[in-house]
């Protein structure tokens, strides 16, 4: 079975936000208005968190790229009362928009807070919601949305391997983010594998998950910038 | 609880019947059942139905081939000469679409399961004129058909397999 | 029989005074609208009120557990106190039922008001996800709604017999009402014992009910990893506070209605004394899990766990919750000269604030302070989010009053067996005769 995960090197990474936009044009991300950021309502599905390194006077500030962490053991999907968000098979972090109540339990449960809710319907100016990938639903308001690793992707990609009578080849399914990313700094690609590029480098001394301690075993892992 | 789901989606889904029951014109009483009984199978004029997610509406360059003036044979209906020669599209009108939140690909059910078409659209072969509202044998095309289907044939029942 | 009843149903046949009245308009209007911010939330989206990002939930949450809290009190007082005979419950029992009864529904409809897609509120019943909280609170508080229904009906069965038997001169509906919920009540040996076994089976029901259901509804909080809402502690806590909160809205509304149907002469200070000791130890209990839960905070050490206290500690809104929580109402209740009614009531108030703005702080504060750096929050409700609180009050306090002119508001049945029981009562209390 695969396992679908990723791994940022954080010493790779330059912190031009390159994956943060690629990931809002492929996902049917809102842009939001200035009034939404100013409520701190702005929609972002991979966001950075600010960080400090060094100690002073040699400090750095550095961002690191915060999607949903798509952990092993999600603390949100033990929480929605109506199962639209579930650990699906190959470990993706599911999201079922029509199904969401809108409780927001989930989003309260996540350690990450990198979960968003639509506080009101998505504004598209002009005609721009027709030029909204298709194969990403616009979201509606009233309900919770994150990260699904591009599964759309998955999706495609394994038609297209089906149709031809083969196995998916990993390269295939790309999220947007690791496609975007001008330094290589971000690697996808199935855990599980261990000759995989994502699982050598997920073995890395360097290697470490956000706020590992919690238990929630994210499939997002970093590697310390030196 | 498993019947009072149903009978409360059934409500609900007959109010929705009801409220887009109007049928469509079409522009043409296209005969299916005359083109299927020429050996012409149905990706010969929606061509995406086995390559891609959607099935496709035929354009009049589907129909040029064969609907030819210096043909005697088939025989090439007046209102179909107008858009023949005015070299202009049908303008059919799509009758079948899946909601937006719903991925469903024509490829993976044709190409990769080898369903037959008529498994969802019935017996189009004997249909005289084109679709005017959405049919699909035994009632609605709803989720509930989707699983039970997908169960039957062992495949995946993963929300994310459809939804996104 | 007859000199209890006289003076509790002679107000419920006189015209409605004119001051009775314009309080019931206005609390009708503050529901009406509340409706409408509803209405209008419901069409623009949650965006209306003033949560944000870290902090998704808000004040809904606040009065969720408020309104589910008080009216823990009805049951606790009815219950409780009835399955170990405590003499001065009669005069509360049936304030407190009412209270229970008619807070549910508005505690609720709070978690409604809170969906983002309200009209999918049955997906919870169609695809339940039984690992969650939220489920397991629809079936608790659903149950707890229907049962505490049916216990406060049962009390009322006798007095509505009551009523049907000496209120003639009402109108021609209101007696087919009264002969009609009455259930045919005659008053006799084996209905009244068929009705204590009732009401004792189902006291000690609804003392497990009242336990699960605030900590299941604590469970809401502290089965997320939120800093500040996950402990093991928050759940006996709610459960203490619900109580602490509910007996002093007991207290609140039997002043009131002592004062507006005269009841002086059944809701003696003596009651209300009681009635005060039995705050007095809530009031120590509230302040110990206080400082333990608090205590564990700090021993703890955790970074997060820590912004979340020392937030909470740097917000003068804490320290005016903790003065209206303790130091206050502990005074009043402590000294035994400062025990008097317009003081309780006075107290009672400020409890309820207290205890009010003490979710507050636990929801709001921990909603801001998640763990990552950048989701430090700020949080005001909006007019929308007030205007449906102020309703939902409204809403409950109309119900209340329309109650208790179509109803007794005392249990006549007990406390006649009180009357009866005069000399045991007249004995110092925990001495049994």
């Amino acid at each position: 079975m695969v396992r679908w995960g990723m791994v940022i090197d954080l010493d790779k990474c330059s912190g031009c936000q390159a994956c943060g936009v690629a990931c809002a044009a492929e996902s049917n991300v809102a842009p939001g208005s200035p009034r939404e950021a100013w409520k701190g309502r702005l929609i972002r599905w991979l966001q950075f968190l600010p960080q400090a390194e060094g100690t002073y006077p040699n400090v750095a500030a550095a961002l690191q790229p915060m999607m949903c962490q798509q952990c092993d053991r999600p603390a949100c999907t033990y929480v929605c009362p109506v199962s639209a968000t579930y650990p699906n098979p190959q470990g993706i972090v599911a999201q079922i928009y029509w199904r969401c109540i809108g409780c927001r339990y989930c989003i309260n449960a996540c350690p990450y807070t990198t979960k968003w809710f639509n506080w009101w319907e998505p504004q598209w100016a002009g005609n721009t919601a027709k030029a909204t990938n298709p194969d990403v639903e616009l979201r509606q308001k009233g309900i919770s949305e994150k990260c699904l690793f591009c599964s759309h992707r998955l999706q495609r990609a394994k038609e297209r391997a089906r149709a031809e009578r083969r196995p998916l080849a990993s390269h295939e399914y790309v999220p947007a983010c690791v496609e975007a990313c001008p330094t290589g700094a971000i690697v996808f690609g199935d855990l599980e594998d261990p000759q995989s590029e994502v699982s050598k480098l997920a073995r890395s001394p360097r290697a470490f998950r956000v706020l590992e301690e919690l238990g929630t075993k994210p499939k997002v892992i970093y590697l310390k910038s030196t | 609880m498993g019947r009072i789901t149903k009978v409360i989606a059934g409500w609900a889904l007959g109010l929705s019947a009801l409220a887009s029951c109007e049928d469509k014109e079409q522009p043409i009483a296209f005969p299916h059942a005359k083109h299927v009984a020429l050996k012409m199978e149905c990706v010969s004029c929606h061509t995406g139905a086995r390559d891609q997610t959607h099935a496709g509406i035929p354009w009049i360059h589907s129909c040029t081939p064969c609907h030819r003036l210096d043909r005697p044979f088939p025989k090439t209906p007046p209102e179909l000469l107008e858009y023949i020669n005015a070299v202009k599209e049908i303008p059919w009108l799509q009758v079948h679409r899946a909601p937006r939140h719903v991925y469903f690909s024509h490829r993976r059910h044709v190409a990769v399961a080898g369903i037959d078409c008529a498994e969802c659209h019935g017996d189009v072969q004997s249909m005289d004129r084109p679709f005017s509202r959405p049919m699909f044998p035994a009632g609605q095309a709803g989720m509930d058909r989707c699983i039970d289907c997908h169960r039957k044939e062992r495949v995946t029942t993963d929300c994310l397999a459809c939804h996104r | 029989m007859n000199d209890i009843a006289r003076p509790i149903l002679a107000p419920m046949m006189a015209r409605p005074s004119r001051a009775y009245r314009a309080v019931c308009v206005a609390l009708g209007a503050v529901l009406l609208w509340s409706m409408l911010a509803w209405a209008w939330q419901i069409a623009y989206g949650l965006g209306e009120t003033g949560l944000n990002t870290p902090v998704f939930w808000g004040l809904y949450l606040v009065n969720f557990v408020f309104f589910i809290g008080i009216s823990h009190a009805g049951t606790l007082i009815s219950s409780i106190l009835r399955i170990t005979d405590t003499a001065w419950r009669r005069p509360f029992t049936r304030l407190a039922e009412a209270i229970t009864v008619f807070s549910l529904p508005f505690g609720a409809t709070c978690v409604i008001v809170d969906l983002g897609r309200p009209e999918r509120l049955f997906n919870v019943i169609f695809y339940p996800h039984f690992s969650s909280a939220i489920l397991w609170d629809v079936v608790c508080i659903s149950t707890y709604l229907i049962t505490s229904i049916l216990y406060f009906y049962m009390a009322l069965v006798p007095d509505i017999a009551v009523c049907r038997d000496r209120l003639t001169g009402a109108s021609p509906f209101r007696r087919r009402v009264y002969r009609g919920l009455a259930l045919g009540w005659e008053g006799t040996e084996s209905q009244h014992r068929m009705l204590s076994r009732i009401m004792t089976g189902m006291s000690i029901f609804l003392f497990a009910l009242v336990i699960s259901v605030h900590t299941n509804v604590s469970f809401v909080f502290g089965m997320t990893t939120k800093p500040g809402w996950h402990t093991p502690l928050i759940s006996p806590f709610f459960v203490l506070g619900a109580i602490y909160s509910g007996v002093a809205a007991v207290i609140f509304f039997a002043v009131i209605f002592r004062k507006i149907f005269h009841l002086e002469a059944y809701l003696t200070p003596r009651h209300f004394n009681s009635c005060a000791k039995f705050l007095l130890a809530l009031c120590c209990f509230w302040l110990y899990a206080m400082i333990v839960e608090h205590l564990y905070g700090f021993y703890g050490k955790e970074t997060a766990e820590l912004a979340v206290i020392e937030a909470k500690f740097s917000n003068p809104l804490f320290w005016i919750m903790f003065t209206l929580c303790f130091p206050v109402p502990f005074v009043i209740l402590a000294v035994p000269r400062f025990r008097t009614i317009p003081n309780l009531f006075v107290m009672s108030i400020l409890v309820n604030i207290g205890m009010w703005m003490e979710r507050y702080e636990i929801i709001i504060t921990s909603g801001e302070h998640p763990y990552l750096s950048w989701g430090t929050g700020r949080y005001s409700p909006s007019w929308v989010e007030w205007s449906i609180t102020a309703g939902w009050f409204a809403g409950f306090a109309l119900l209340l009053l329309i109650f208790v002119r179509w109803f007794p508001a005392l249990t006549l049945w007990e406390v006649e067996e009180e009357k009866h029981e005069a000399p045991a009562t007249a004995l110092p209390e925990g001495v049994k005769a």
